[in-house]
């Protein structure tokens, strides 16, 4: 396995030798699809981007300062391809969304629920608003500190410690309010 | 800090990136404050219930896609680059305005010399390409055989197999896949890869030294096989100890007595 940190593959991209990016894509593309298939809730669309944020890896690579962590450059470059292109496309729903339950054998009445409420949490992340959902992502999929959210997202750091805290009250809301129970709010 | 304060610190909480001064602090807000701990539960429910969400995969159609296009784009990179350098070079350009007079004057002669160089030159471009093609799919075998899933790690032995000439790193891959993967397809996998070098000693002699470290008599067998097919009288002493280790499956017994036997006739 190769070893190189990012920052060093980087710097070799941008010496022309471009078939380090092969090894940043095997580092990151799943965790990139999961990210831009959060943000747009599309498969097709999430893996066309995941492709062409890889190629504007090589278009921009001078752009790209070491001192900062690959990722938060990468995805700062995803979001821009995201919010370039994905109003042009209808977004499709997950497979298995909302609630189903697949499996005709009988199951037992706490596995039934789990997986209601597995269902039930998806649904909810989903009708958070974009900017919500994609703060949300980053922090509990992706391991981001908020400082490297906020480059991201550009925006303060103070903004994506609202953000973060609203997008969870507004899950639980969402999550409570599919499961049927009333909220009583602190 | 105020109880607002607090609760923005809740999902940072929950992450464990608090900072440990306002870690403390807030801890010892919730001691005190029932309504900060009840949201806290509330909130943590749904922080963790994130996690169970089963994790989306890529189709396997997005790596064949990018690197299709990576070969591509690194061959244009090579044609510009060569564009650039032969025309761009400074002090040359009279000479090569030169050369295409010369060109157009003298006819037959040099264009067959033209044909020439741009053979060489598709030749050159062909060997990098077949290169640079080589060491893609030998940077996924080795990123693929790290992987934590069996599937994974096969599709990595899949794609070792079409690396015409394996580097050292590899080769160390697919032998500790061979000895120490605990999937015992993954195993099978490396050695049916592996079986193409076994013209190489070395591989050959890691394969001997693996019989010992197998416990599966699939690969075991598949491991006595490859040895006497490649006629490696090294491996004579190895499966003599098998044939006569009575802990081991009969069935891997009696291939290693047949091996002795292929061996021994050689």
């Amino acid at each position: 396995m190769n070893s190189e940190s990012d920052s060093t593959l980087m710097q070799l991209v941008q010496a022309g030798d471009t078939a380090q990016l092969a090894v940043l894509f095997e580092r990151h593309h799943v965790g990139l699809f999961r990210y831009l298939l959060a943000l747009g809730r599309d498969r097709a669309l999430a893996e066309d981007l995941v492709q062409e944020v890889f190629f504007r890896v090589i278009k921009y690579a001078r752009t790209y300062d070491p001192k900062l962590a690959f990722p938060v450059w990468l995805y700062g470059m995803a979001r821009n391809a995201y919010f370039d292109s994905h109003r042009k496309r209808r977004p499709e729903r997950f497979a298995g969304d909302a609630g189903e339950i697949e499996s005709s054998e009988p199951m037992p009445e706490e596995a039934i629920r789990q997986k209601q409420d597995v269902a039930f949490l998806r649904e909810a992340l989903a009708k958070l608003p974009e900017d919500k959902r994609e703060v949300l992502v980053l922090s509990r999929y992706h391991d981001m500190r908020y400082e490297d959210i906020a480059r991201v997202m550009r925006c303060e750091v103070g903004a994506v410690k609202v953000r973060v805290y609203r997008a969870l009250k507004e899950l639980r809301e969402h999550f409570c309010e599919l499961r049927g129970e009333k909220l009583y709010d602190v | 800090m105020t109880f607002e304060e607090c609760r923005l610190l809740i999902p940072e909480y929950l992450a464990g990136q608090l900072p440990a001064a306002e870690k403390a602090a807030f801890e010892a807000q919730l001691e005190t404050n029932a309504e900060l701990r009840i949201e806290l539960e509330e909130l943590r429910a749904v922080w963790d219930g994130l996690k169970l969400l089963p994790e989306e995969e890529p189709s396997a159609e997005l790596r064949a896609r990018f690197y299709r296009r990576l070969s591509e784009v690194n061959r244009e990179r090579r044609q510009s680059f060569r564009g650039e350098f032969a025309w761009w070079k400074p002090g040359l350009s009279g000479l090569v305005r030169q050369a295409a007079i010369a060109i157009l004057l003298f006819g037959l002669g040099i264009f067959a010399g033209r044909m020439n160089w741009d053979s060489h030159t598709q030749a050159q471009d062909i060997a990098e390409m077949r290169t640079q093609v080589q060491s893609l799919r030998s940077i996924v075998a080795l990123s693929l055989l790290d992987r934590q899933s069996a599937t994974s790690r096969l599709e990595g032995v899949a794609w070792s197999s079409r690396v015409e000439r394996p580097d050292s790193q590899l080769l160390a891959a697919l032998l500790r896949a061979l000895n120490h993967d605990a999937n015992v397809n993954v195993r099978l996998s490396s050695l049916d890869a592996l079986e193409k070098f076994s013209g190489n000693p070395e591989v050959r002699k890691a394969m001997v030294d693996s019989i010992p470290m197998q416990e599966s008599p699939l690969v075991q067998i598949a491991l006595i096989d490859v040895l006497v097919h490649a006629r490696d009288n090294t491996a004579l002493t190895e499966l003599k100890k098998l044939t006569n280790d009575q802990d081991l499956n009969i069935a891997v017994r009696q291939r290693a007595r047949w091996g002795v036997e292929r061996l021994s006739a050689n």
